[in-house]
């Protein structure tokens, strides 16, 4: 998961630079400022930066006008909601409706006015921020502070469509804490809700890369979802072990006298739709339960053979 | 500061400009460069200027043109011009006596404030100006000074791939 930065990021759009460098001085001591003098550049920008919070776009621009830029962006589902503030020397009503109409939160006239612009854009870059927090908010399980049920079904649904449509691998794996009514039972709500928070924790850290999402899926079971290539059975055995490592003490439990957990892996390279995956991610669970807990049994067939056609025994979960 | 540097060149010689365009009577020209100073001098809260800029717009584009109304526009254009440019000329000056001072080419500074303006001229980040203008102050004196500064100036104009390329050239020049 990327954290998310402090510093908010402005996208300064205009082919005069003396404009531009205007307005870069106007908000590069509270932001990270990029400068683009085309709409070129500026496409270009917003799709490959990892996060723009605001851009500030010219509308007469030689080649693409700003009107056309816009329209691009909200035509791209990685720039759709980039907030757009057009910056423009047309004072005519018609140009600002339209501009307004095709998504631009603001219309703002040049030459500009050095102290009534910043506070605009301060503004906008504040409100941004407070949406930021809110989806931020709506995304997040309360307890353990990972992604929550809602979330992981969003993103469930995207990595589904993208490996359907790309062939690229995706990975479901459900981690499930063994016994832990009977931790709650033995301990209290209190100790089983920092069980919880502490085994999140761990989960959270095997979702290193950007498009990885760990999440509560319920109860005292989470979900990691892994796209793209990856050695899953390794991965997974590390974080049982982690998990085990940790030596919460679990009287309770019949499996190791700490708390363990149970994990089932999926592995998808191709069409599949979210209830499929996680179907087999649940199956996978189930037969690492029924083998007797604290293991791990996915359907990442590449690693539980080696070369030999021969069961690889540096591999537990197998059946 | 960085604003008073872009006007001093961009419109340093406006007012000669001013003259030649009056003389060779290209009014529409005369009106284009004067639209220009007037958006621009709003960025420096200078309203006198702007007042001047957008008086003698009015006169280069009035039909017919009055010639007198027209010069004497451009003549409290070019007063009130050089009185920025002065100004900006001063900034500029106080700002630059920081590093701009340095009696000699400070090469092991060069080379690593280079190194750290390169990803961020490359990303086109903001942060590369300051970067650059620092090492333009590190090379002060030396013969790759105007390296920098045709490198702070190529990023100015938001070309990219030129103040890459002028950076790389600096880069291995100052090894």
């Amino acid at each position: 998961m990327t954290p998310i930065p402090a510093r908010q990021t402005v996208l300064v759009v205009d082919d005069d630079r003396f404009t531009r460098t205007a307005l870069a001085e106007l908000v590069h001591d509270e932001c990270n400022v990029l400068l683009a003098g085309d709409a070129t550049t500026a496409l270009w920008h917003a799709r490959s930066s990892e996060r723009i919070d605001l851009i500030l776009l010219d509308v007469e621009m030689p080649g693409e006008n700003g009107y056309e830029v816009l329209r691009q962006l909200r035509n791209d589902e990685r720039t759709a909601d980039i907030p757009v503030v057009f910056i423009t020397g047309a004072t005519d009503e018609a140009d600002e409706e339209r501009g307004l109409l095709l998504g631009a939160v603001d219309y703002v006239f040049k030459p500009i006015r050095p102290a009534i612009v910043q506070a605009r854009i301060r503004n906008h870059l504040r409100m941004i921020a407070q949406r930021r927090d809110l989806e931020q908010l709506a995304q997040r399980d309360g307890l353990t502070e990972i992604y929550n049920r809602r979330y992981f079904d969003q993103a469930l649904e995207l990595a589904c469509r993208s490996t359907s449509r790309t062939g690229e691998p995706l990975s479901l794996s459900l981690i499930d804490i063994d016994h832990f009514k009977a931790y709650n039972d033995t301990y209290g709500h209190g100790a089983g809700d920092d069980v919880l928070r502490t085994v999140a924790q761990t989960v959270a850290q095997s979702a290193r890369r950007p498009y990885d999402v760990a999440a509560r899926y319920g109860g005292e079971e989470f979900a990691l979802l892994l796209p793209g290539p990856i050695e899953l059975d390794p991965l997974l055995q590390r974080l049982r072990m982690e998990i085990a490592a940790l030596e919460i003490e679990h009287t309770g439990s019949p499996v190791l006298g700490v708390v363990t957990v149970s994990i089932g892996g999926a592995v998808a390279a191709g069409p599949v739709t979210p209830s499929e995956l996680l179907a087999r991610a649940d199956g996978m669970l189930y037969e690492a339960k029924r083998a007797g807990r604290n293991r791990t049994i996915s359907s990442d067939v590449r690693y539980r053979y080696g070369t030999d056609g021969l069961p690889d025994p540096s591999v537990d979960g197998l059946t | 500061m960085r604003l008073a540097r872009g006007f001093i060149r961009d419109f340093g010689d406006a007012a000669d400009r001013v003259d030649e365009m009056q003389a060779a009577g290209l009014h529409a020209e005369i009106a284009g460069l004067a639209h220009q100073v007037k958006g621009t001098s709003g960025y420096l809260a200078a309203t006198a200027l702007a007042d001047t800029a957008l008086a003698l717009e009015r006169a280069a584009k009035a039909a017919p043109v009055d010639r007198v109304a027209l010069a004497d526009a451009a003549e409290a254009f070019n007063r009130e011009l050089g009185r920025v440019l002065s100004a900006a000329a001063e900034l500029v000056a106080g700002g630059g006596s920081g590093d701009g001072a340095r009696p000699q080419a400070d090469y092991e500074r060069a080379r690593s404030l280079a190194a750290a303006a390169r990803p961020l001229v490359e990303a086109g980040n903001y942060d590369a100006v300051a970067t650059l203008e620092t090492l333009v102050g590190a090379l002060a004196g030396s013969e790759l000074q105007e390296v920098a500064e045709a490198a702070l100036e190529q990023f100015d104009e938001a070309d990219l791939s030129a103040a890459c390329a002028t950076l790389d050239r600096l880069i291995e020049g100052l090894r």
